[in-house]
């Protein structure tokens, strides 16, 4: 035998590194280069700034150890920001995602007509800067000649009609539907593809069996997308957890910061009030509540999602 | 039970006809086999029977209740389809039990029915299972006893066997006609293997680019092919085909290759009746004869042993003659050498005669 | 030893040549006109008319001067100047000259030493001359004067002149005369007050005339300069009044839902009677009528409470600076005063809007009104006061804009709210 003496013992990074010199280079230390500087310095940067205080300005920064962790705790915008956020989530794994999916299957079903149309309707506000939706939704929102309040009110709904961005209680949901509206989209064209996956005969199968829409969709197609479910909702929270652009575009936390977010926090905290090292720790704060998530949702949510 | 009729029925897909006007009656009880080619529309015709393919136009009966336009759970049929297309994400007893759920039969008769079914199919260990930890013959089951359970007025399949290996297939055929002997409920089952077709079916219809080429019980179709297309498709190894000119109503010459064959007295009448100037002679492999060296009888060839495949309980032979070349199935006592010459005839009271232009066998022409 | 010789007269007669060299090169210079100084010009553009105005304002420059020194503009709209301006000011590469606020942004900008003094250019071109006393008094700090007001304005009760005429009612010079026609007004039917409050920046105008026209100047200047608490019974107070006339259903419905921009339309059709709003806002009501104003209005200082004599809010809009770090201070000077010329001034109310922080602005292209508030403000010897957000750092503003919009909704109480803001303000400026 010519080969390790050591055989059966794992052959240490070395001794690997030494035979697989293009693997070694290209596959394992390139693309950890790659993640140090462009994840991780970021973040260990983040991290690093949030032990200071600095306005952004002077050359020099004070270190404050965990004092704006501590502030943070206390802080009722911040408070507000991180409810702000999980209403967010709510609102958009409830409404787009859920509307992604009963439009996907609906297209898929042909219980729409026109799918290639449809289709491209549904998905083109994804394509949209969320600050033109942003201004888009000011104006039909807008309480003095807006569209919506009038077509409400010609349905006879009229009693329905609120203050969409200056009630404080409704104003974080105005935004957070809006952002569904414009993301719906994306979940409707990863369940549309999913439902493509999903073997056709077991849809006829359920059919014959007697099974309704409801049944189906829920008994048969659901089940069977829980893969791509596992990815839209990750992307969803990731996109709830961002939710800035129209936070800033809309309202600017207005009405008296009940529709600020973290993300908008952050912003106004570094580079409105300048004060990097605050900001910096809510974006530690932000980091560690997606983490946190991502954790929960693999663990519990997804087990077994992608197994065959 | 119910009888499934099917008047004018057409489908179409855009500007494409897939089937044009198909006339199918299935008596109540009968085992019916849907053959034919890929791509013939088999599955198309048991689809817009199930009603997941809606029909174009004609009218589909099914146990006297006109369902052409009704939803599948309105028809009372249940399906079996190649892929079983089971619930992947419900165990054996849900997928089972899955049709009784939608229909609201109560629990307790649902579980009744659940365990005869399993135990009929020898799944009774297994209804906690999850399709992917059964094999392919089990899942089969399973996909047969959701389709069971229910009793439907007619049974669907489509290619129920062609996911599974050879030996399981014989087995399940056997168990699937035991079946239907048992239950008889009527079934249209779709295949293109001509022999499944064949043990199974006490009808079988011929299909052939949307149109039904014959309906018949499978020895008459057999023995009586409608036309060149039946004669070729059933039975294995194919029919051969000869095109010989018609020299009188007493024989049949092929100049160029020098092949004479005379027509007995009691076949003479059809040839003349045609009056065809040409005819397509179609004759099974077991009806070319091996003779013995130096046999001089009319109509005796001497032909040119090709290739020799040993089956065992027979052999076939790759034969030639000049341009001429057919297959011909001798017993396994006979030896025979590639590459030999030897004497054969065509035993012509079992030959079919086919106009060349429109295939259709002479002897049932009218 | 010759060769020693040799060697220094040869090093003599190099000197020489290099000399006279140098000396020639010396004349050819200006002749050459070697490459001009680059200037950097960063500024705020909240109006479209900025932009263009800006843009005359450079290219006019450069057409005269381009040859000596050149200005680049780089623009961001209004919302934005202040993220962007930190990040701008403090990199290695700053604009020479940049858009400034007064008050207490200034304050933070020379705090930070980004501000060069320009007491020495104030000086070489007499800008104290023609600059409008009150703005200039706002550019002094200690006893240096750090920016050059570009454009100033006054907060007003801008009123439906027609409605006034219509409910036959008088220019109120009293609080109670205000309310008594407010009041009038409601009751035909009419928003007695609009606030437009969806940014809630523009409720604290009201809340600050109110204030200082109640509790005197130097209780707001205690509250902005960090001498009195916002938890002040003055500053409580004022909320409360403030939340009182939402509650008597003085101002629009839905006001916290309606920005400034949309708000012009009610404005123009008449459905409100005032609106206590800043000059800044003139643009806007002209319109695209040659002058002010698409509906027939005027206005009013915001009258006396309590019989003080009235204190109208003058402050300076647009300011600029010069950077500390800038190797052109003396160009960026120049072009400073081209800034303040009178063409540039002159063309300014032409493409942009009013007022001219120079007195030698020309304003007959103005209407009346404007002309009159012009030259009131002109006059005006004394800078009164900026509303809060430009008067405090912005942490304490936002936090006080904030809460101010949650009193108006009802979703808090007064003392909430300011003590929200005190909270804020030791955050920033410790305790008092
Ligand atoms: N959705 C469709 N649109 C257009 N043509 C179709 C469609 N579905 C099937 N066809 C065509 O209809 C014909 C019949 O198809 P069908 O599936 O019934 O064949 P089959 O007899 O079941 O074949 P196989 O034995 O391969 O399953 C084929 O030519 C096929 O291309
Ligand atoms: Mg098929």
């Amino acid at each position: 035998m010519t080969t390790s003496p050591r055989s059966g013992e794992s052959p240490g990074f070395f001794a690997f590194a030494r035979e697989h010199t293009f693997v070694t280079i290209f596959g394992i230390l390139m693309p950890l280069a790659v993640f140090a500087v462009f994840v991780g310095y970021p973040i260990l940067f983040t991290i690093y700034l949030s032990l200071f205080e600095w306005n952004g300005m002077t050359p020099d920064k004070t270190f404050v150890g965990l004092e704006n962790y501590r502030h943070m705790i206390g802080d009722s915008h911040f408070q507000i920001a991180l409810i702000n956020n999980f209403k967010w989530l709510a609102v958009t794994l409830a409404f787009p995602v859920l509307a992604g999916l009963l439009i996907a299957y609906a297209l898929r079903n042909r219980i729409l007509p026109a799918a290639a149309l449809v289709r491209t309707i549904i998905f083109f506000p994804v394509t949209m800067s969320l600050i033109s939706v942003g201004l888009m939704f000011l104006l039909i929102l807008n309480p003095l000649f807006g569209a919506f309040d009038t077509v409400l009110r010609s349905v006879g709904l009229g009693f329905l009609v609120t203050e969409w961005f200056g009630n404080y209680k409704v104003a974080i949901y105005t935004l957070a539907i809006v952002s569904g509206w414009a993301f719906t989209g994306m979940p409707m064209i990863f369940y549309y593809a999913g439902l493509g996956d999903v073997p056709k005969e077991t849809f006829d199968a359920a059919r014959i069996e007697g099974a309704g829409h409801w049944r189906m969709l829920t008994k048969v197609a659901i089940p069977q997308l829980r893969p791509v479910t596992a990815v839209v909702v990750m992307l969803t929270l990731f996109e709830s957890l961002r939710a800035f652009d129209l936070v800033a575009v809309m309202t600017k936390g207005a009405p008296f910061g009940y529709t600020n977010v973290l993300g908008y926090i952050v912003y106004l905290e570094s580079f409105w009030n300048t004060r990097f090292g605050y900001g910096a720790a809510i974006s530690v704060a932000i980091l560690a509540v997606s983490a946190l998530m991502a954790l929960i949702i693999l663990k519990k949510l997804m087990k077994g999602a992608f197994d065959v | 039970m119910a009888e499934v009729s099917l008047t004018h029925i057409e489908k179409r897909y855009g500007a494409h006809t897939i089937i044009p006007s198909l006339d199918l009656t299935i008596p109540d009880g009968e085992f019916t086999v849907l053959v034919g080619p890929s791509g013939c529309g088999k599955s198309t015709t048991l689809q817009m029977i199930a009603g997941l393919e809606s029909i174009s136009a004609g009218r589909l009966m099914i146990g006297g209740v006109d369902v052409t336009h009704l939803p599948p759970k309105d028809r009372n049929i249940s399906m079996v389809f190649q892929s079983y297309a089971l619930f992947p994400h419900m165990n054996v007893r849900d997928n089972i039990s899955f049709g009784l759920k939608t229909r609201r039969v109560p629990a307790a008769e649902a579980d009744q029915l659940v365990a005869v079914v399993s135990k009929r199919l020898k799944l009774e260990n297994y209804l906690d299972r999850l399709p992917r930890e059964l094999s392919g013959g089990q899942r089969q089951r399973v996909a047969l006893g959701r389709a069971l359970v229910r009793r439907p007025g007619v049974f669907l399949m489509d290619e129920p066997l062609s996911n599974l290996d050879a030996k399981l297939r014989v087995e399940a055929r056997s168990f699937l006609s035991k079946m239907h002997q048992e239950l008889g409920i009527t079934t249209v089952y779709v295949t293109h293997d001509q022999s499944e077709a064949m043990t199974m079916g006490s009808r079988i219809v011929v299909m052939n680019g949307g149109t039904i080429q014959q309906a018949a019980a499978p020895m008459e179709v057999y023995r009586r092919p409608a036309n060149r297309f039946v004669a070729g498709f059933i039975g294995s190894p194919s029919m051969n085909f000869v095109d010989l000119d018609v020299a009188s109503p007493a024989e049949l010459v092929d100049a160029t290759n020098g092949i004479r064959v005379s027509v007995p007295q009691h076949r003479q009448i059809e040839l003349a009746k045609s009056g065809l100037r040409s005819v397509t002679l179609g004759l099974r492999p077991e009806h070319i004869r091996l003779l013995a060296a130096g046999d001089t009888r009319p109509g005796a060839t001497s032909f040119k042993i090709e290739v020799c495949q040993f089956l065992g309980s027979e052999t076939l032979l790759d034969i030639t003659h000049g341009a001429c070349r057919v297959i011909a199935r001798v017993g396994p006592e006979e030896v025979v050498k590639q590459g030999e010459e030897r004497i054969f005839a065509f035993d012509m009271d079992h030959a079919h005669f086919f106009d060349p232009d429109t295939g259709n066998n002479v002897a049932l022409d009218r | 030893m010759k060769m020693t010789l040799f060697s220094r007269r040869a090093i003599a007669r190099c000197a020489m040549a290099a000399v006279l060299l140098s000396s020639v090169a010396g004349l050819a210079v200006p002749a050459f006109a070697a490459d001009p100084v680059e200037l950097r010009y960063f500024y705020r553009a909240p109006w479209p008319s900025s932009e263009i105005y800006a843009n005359w304002l450079i290219d006019e420059w450069n057409k005269k001067n381009g040859d000596r020194i050149h200005v680049t503009g780089a623009s961001v709209d209004g919302e934005t100047y202040k993220t962007k301006q930190t990040i701008e000011l403090a990199s290695s590469n700053p604009p020479d000259v940049f858009y400034s606020w007064e008050g207490g942004r200034a304050q933070e900008v020379i705090k930070n030493g980004f501000a060069a003094d320009l007491t020495p250019y104030y000086a070489k071109y007499g800008w104290d001359k023609f600059l409008v006393p009150a703005s200039v008094s706002l550019a002094t700090f200690g006893d240096k004067k750090y920016f050059v007001p570009t454009e100033i304005g006054a907060s007003v009760v801008w009123y439906r002149k027609d409605l006034y005429e219509k409910l036959g009612l008088k220019v109120p010079t009293t609080w109670d005369e205000l309310m008594a026609n407010a009041e009038a007004g409601k009751k035909a039917g009419l928003w007695p007050f609009l606030l437009a409050n969806q940014k809630k920046w523009p409720s604290q105008f009201m809340w600050s005339a109110i204030l200082v026209n109640k509790f005197g100047l130097d209780t707001y200047q205690g509250l902005v300069n960090n001498t009195i608490p916002w938890t002040d019974p003055s500053a409580v107070e004022t909320t409360k009044i403030m939340a009182d006339l939402a509650k008597a259903d003085m101002f629009e419905p839905s006001f916290n839902s309606i920005d400034v921009g949309p708000a012009m339309v009610p404005w123009s059709q008449g459905k409100a009677l005032h609106w206590y709003q800043g000059s800044f806002n003139l643009g806007r009501f002209r319109g695209d009528q040659p002058k002010c104003c698409v509906v027939p209005m005027d206005y009013f200082p915001m009258p006396s409470i309590d019989g003080k004599k009235p204190v109208m809010s003058v402050f300076a809009e647009d300011t600029i600076m010069i950077h500390a770090k800038s190797p052109h201070k003396d160009e960026a000077a120049e072009f400073v005063d081209w800034m303040i010329s009178k063409p540039a001034m002159t063309e300014k109310l032409a493409i942009d809007k009013p007022f001219p922080s120079s007195t030698q602005g020309d304003l007959s292209s103005l209407s009346e009104m404007e002309q009159r508030l012009g030259k009131e403000m002109a006059s005006a010897g004394q800078f009164t006061f900026m509303h809060v957000d430009h008067a405090t750092p912005p942490a304490i503003s936002d936090r006080f804009l904030d809460s101010l919009q949650g009193v108006l909704a009802g979703a808090i109480t007064p003392e909430d709210a300011m003590q929200q803001t005190e909270d804020e303000a030791v955050r920033t400026r410790g305790k008092i």
